[in-house]
């Protein structure tokens, strides 16, 4: 009995999500202003409202099921659990006050959060991303001593070539050369294979969704 | 008919016609196909292993992918990998630590473990919290932030990243490497897949996220047409350039 439920199930989603997939593709190829179009963009407007319900449960699930918990329980962290409730609740007043023009004086008519964002987001990501170079250098450290292979002497070689072609100082411009030419072409060589993979990898994936051949709505083991 | 949809025409056709032929092919074959080693893959059910017998979570990013925007594809692949993980633990009460960056795919993530309990009989044993959506900013380094201090405060086992990564991919690698654990890595972008090279003693290439499947269940004859249908578009599409170049001369 389960069986044929399950049997059942996954042949009236398959149906549903086939049907779906293949509607939409076809809108977005069709005349504007046909039906075709008109139910394709229904369908994309659906998936914008559900995404951004997605975007409540997420910061939903992230203060309450995480932080909060964590907070309550004394859990290791509850202290940065602490902070980040604290600054969460903050930046909901902030943006509130913003929303409802509340602020008076030299700040009457300013816009708050935009601001704050500048200031805290993009400031400490630059920050950290200036520590992402010597990791990549501590990476390439770790490659070599664990094995020397040709193709970890080739990254090193690119990563020293790279280094060294950024280095302002007189007789270095042979490197800055060669640093430009492995931009140029092996670089962009490189990022249009792995974008042609992805690419061609993301047509596997549609075709099995759209032939029904995908796990994610059918109950099989 | 403008050329560009012409040509996705042609390729979702000849992308159709290699699964259904290369379906029938390896159902009469009735042996998987040999596929070529890819260690990220191989060494997948060993951190799963590790992670029960010292009963602690094993961590699985999907930063940086989204569905229904241009990486939905990239999403449903990347949920096709964290069932396949999940599947082999769901019959213990161990859980992984999901963390994501859309609130979408948070509940596309909870699906997807509550089906590897559900498979197993085990319920029970399934948490929704156990997936955290973290939020990113403009280059998701907040992402790599939180990741960094979650492995520290919950003495996570090992991290398998998948999914759009920058360079914030370094920050994730260089807390695992500290901490002797295993790091998996792939991006869809270059600059994180070139860190995840660096950092991964055993990286997953970006394209070869889509054929998971294949990998982790491999005496499964239809999660095989994966490997073929990519090998079959690849192959197609480099006689295509070549053919090209030459006409174009």
């Amino acid at each position: 009995m389960n069986r044929r439920h399950s049997i059942i199930g996954n042949a009236l989603s398959a149906a549903f999500v086939s049907g779906v997939a293949f509607i939409t593709i076809l809108g977005l190829f069709a005349e504007v202003d046909t039906s075709l179009a008109l139910i394709a963009e229904g369908f994309l407007q659906i998936v914008t409202v559900v995404a951004a319900f997605g975007v409540l449960i997420g910061v939903l699930n992230l203060l309450i099921f995480v932080h909060l918990r964590r907070l309550l329980e004394g859990k290791r962290g509850a202290l940065y659990s602490f902070a980040l409730l604290l600054s969460a609740i903050l930046i909901i007043g902030v943006y509130s006050a913003d929303r409802s023009e509340l602020w008076t004086g030299d700040l009457a008519g300013e816009q708050l959060s935009p601001r704050l964002y500048q200031v805290t987001q993009t400031t400490i990501e630059s920050a950290i991303a200036g520590l992402v170079l010597f990791s990549l250098v501590y990476g390439a450290f770790r490659l070599m001593r664990r094995q020397v292979k040709w193709d970890y002497l080739l990254f090193l070689s690119a990563m020293v070539i790279a280094l060294v072609g950024w280095l302002p100082l007189d007789g270095l411009e042979a490197f800055a050369d060669l640093r430009d030419w492995l931009l140029r072409i092996p670089v962009t060589g490189g990022i249009r294979g792995l974008l042609i993979g992805v690419g061609l990898g993301s047509v596997v994936v549609g075709i099995r969704v759209l032939l029904a051949q995908e796990r994610f709505y059918q109950r099989r083991p | 008919m403008s050329n560009e949809v012409a040509y996705f025409w042609l390729l979702l056709t000849l992308a159709f016609v290699v699964s259904t032929l290369g379906g029938v092919m390896l159902r009469r074959r009735k042996r998987p196909l040999v596929l070529r080693t890819i260690r990220g893959y191989q060494i997948l059910p060993l951190l799963v292993d590790e992670a029960i017998e010292s009963d602690r979570q094993l961590h699985v990013g999907l930063g940086g992918i989204e569905l229904g925007k241009a990486t939905t594809l990239v999403s449903l692949a990347a949920l096709t990998l964290l069932y396949e993980v999940n599947r082999r633990q769901a019959f213990t009460s161990s859980t992984p630590l999901v963390t994501t960056t859309d609130g979408i795919l948070l509940t596309g993530a909870q699906d997807m473990l509550r089906r590897a309990y559900a498979t197993e009989n085990n319920l029970s044993a399934y948490h929704a919290d156990t997936v955290v959506w973290l939020p990113t900013g403009e280059r998701s380094l907040a992402y790599g932030a939180a990741i960094s201090a979650i492995n520290y405060i919950d003495r996570l086992s090992n991290n398998i990243m998948v999914g759009s990564y920058g360079a914030e991919l370094a920050l994730i690698g260089d807390v695992a490497t500290r901490r002797d654990a295993v790091f998996v890595g792939q991006s869809i972008d270059l600059v994180g897949q070139a860190v995840a090279f660096a950092h991964a003693e055993t990286p997953i290439l970006t394209e070869e996220l889509f054929v998971s499947e294949a990998y982790t269940r491999p005496d499964d004859l239809r999660s095989q047409i994966q490997p073929l249908m990519l090998d079959v578009l690849r192959w197609a599409l480099v006689i295509a350039i070549i053919l090209i170049a030459i006409v174009e001369r």
